[in-house]
């Protein structure tokens, strides 16, 4: 939405804005709402979702990936929000920006990457549960964003 | 049982990059004024004036224009830890000395890239045996730098790095840059330390040692 709407509105500067670019205005407006309504969700059932993701990783992990969790779940709080706003801006490069490019190092430097990558897994499917296929088609590459910059770039070391 | 809503509530987590670059910078381009997010002016520098300033100061004190730069960059350090220091406690709601040093690492990092300083890295790995060695990229300053240097030309980012870790780690710090850009390498290196112990760097480098040979030398002449 924001990069694209932005070019509309520049080339708008030119010339009246054709059919195919007004079908464009008009795609982004509809998926705004759409948009709008994961922002919402995610707002208001963060601590729910959390929650679940807190439950089930406390079966699962050991004692001392337990110990760790709390700061695994603030943090990863703070990833959503900011996925959150990226989704609802539509723009990729506000998510690499604001967070993934602070938090990757900050992450990596203390060594819980099988703590992460499984609180990332448990969010997602949390996540797949809680949305209509159409909104989860929506959020997931936001998602697969984060997973390949902050997961997948620790294989590679 | 972990209370999430307990958690969020009270230990509430870092937010995100401060120095976001889209995020830190706006301004009023057509009058020409550009500020930061705690909305303090900013001064662009175009390289034509480092360039002069380069030129200007070698034609009228020659030699002393490398302690010239290095003593402006000391003056400019003190007050950026001020401001950097002061930024980084109001947002993140805790001073620089509670910060883990990976989250004080990037901080730093992400400044030096939205200020235009290019890249910076921070080698930890001589700290043991009391230096600090720090590795700067696509510096404006080796940029501007005369091409025929035949030494290193960023006496201003050293001024600076000397007085902003000087303030980070409170003891007196000297830096002595013993690679440069403005001479072909592929990066600038910094070495940091205690001035009597880092200064006899300065001599190896008059020799034409490397920075890999200095370090070694730095760091024997420490253990012995």
């Amino acid at each position: 939405m924001y990069t694209e709407l932005r070019e509309l509105l520049y080339d708008a500067e030119e010339h009246y804005l054709q059919s195919q670019e007004i079908d464009k205005l008009r795609q982004n407006v509809q998926s705004l709402k759409e948009r709008l309504a994961i922002y919402k969700a995610l707002r208001d059932r963060e601590r729910e979702i959390f929650q679940n993701v807190a439950n089930q990783l406390e079966k699962e992990l050991n004692p001392q990936e337990v110990e760790q969790l709390p700061k695994a779940i603030r943090q990863w709080a703070t990833i959503l929000r900011y996925l959150a706003m990226g989704m609802l801006l539509n723009s990729h490069e506000f998510i690499q920006r604001r967070i993934l490019e602070w938090i990757t190092p900050v992450i990596e430097a203390h060594s819980r990457l099988s703590l992460d990558r499984q609180t990332y897994q448990a969010l997602k499917s949390e996540l797949k549960n809680l949305f209509p296929e159409k909104q989860w088609q929506i959020l997931q590459p936001f998602l697969l964003q984060v997973e390949q910059t902050m997961l997948r770039s620790d294989e590679t070391k | 049982m972990i209370d999430v809503s307990n958690l969020l509530q009270t230990q509430k987590p870092l937010p995100g990059n401060y120095f976001a670059y889209d995020a830190y910078v706006s301004g009023d381009y057509e009058i020409g004024l550009i500020e930061n997010r705690a909305g303090a002016r900013l001064i662009a520098f175009p390289k034509l004036l480092l360039e002069a300033m380069y030129t200007a100061l070698d034609q009228e004190i020659g030699q002393a224009s490398g302690l010239v730069l290095y003593n402006c960059g000391r003056w400019w350090g003190k007050n950026f830890y001020r401001r950097f220091a002061a930024e980084i406690k109001e947002y993140y709601g805790k001073p620089l000395a509670e910060m883990e040093m990976v989250e004080f690492i990037e901080c730093i990092k992400q400044c030096w890239k939205t200020y235009g300083w290019g890249v910076i890295d921070i080698d930890l790995s001589y700290y043991q045996q009391g230096y600090l060695v720090i590795k700067t990229t696509y510096s404006p300053f080796a940029q501007a730098a005369p091409a025929d240097s035949n030494k290193p030309m960023c006496f201003a980012e050293a001024g600076l790095l000397s007085a902003f870790f000087t303030q980070v780690s409170g003891k007196e710090l000297d830096c002595v840059q013993t690679a440069c850009e403005s001479m072909g390498e592929e990066s600038n290196y910094f070495v940091l330390g205690i001035p009597e112990r880092v200064r006899k760097a300065q001599a190896w480098l008059t020799e034409g040692q490397d920075h890999q040979t200095i370090m070694e030398r730095l760091c024997v002449n420490q253990a012995n």
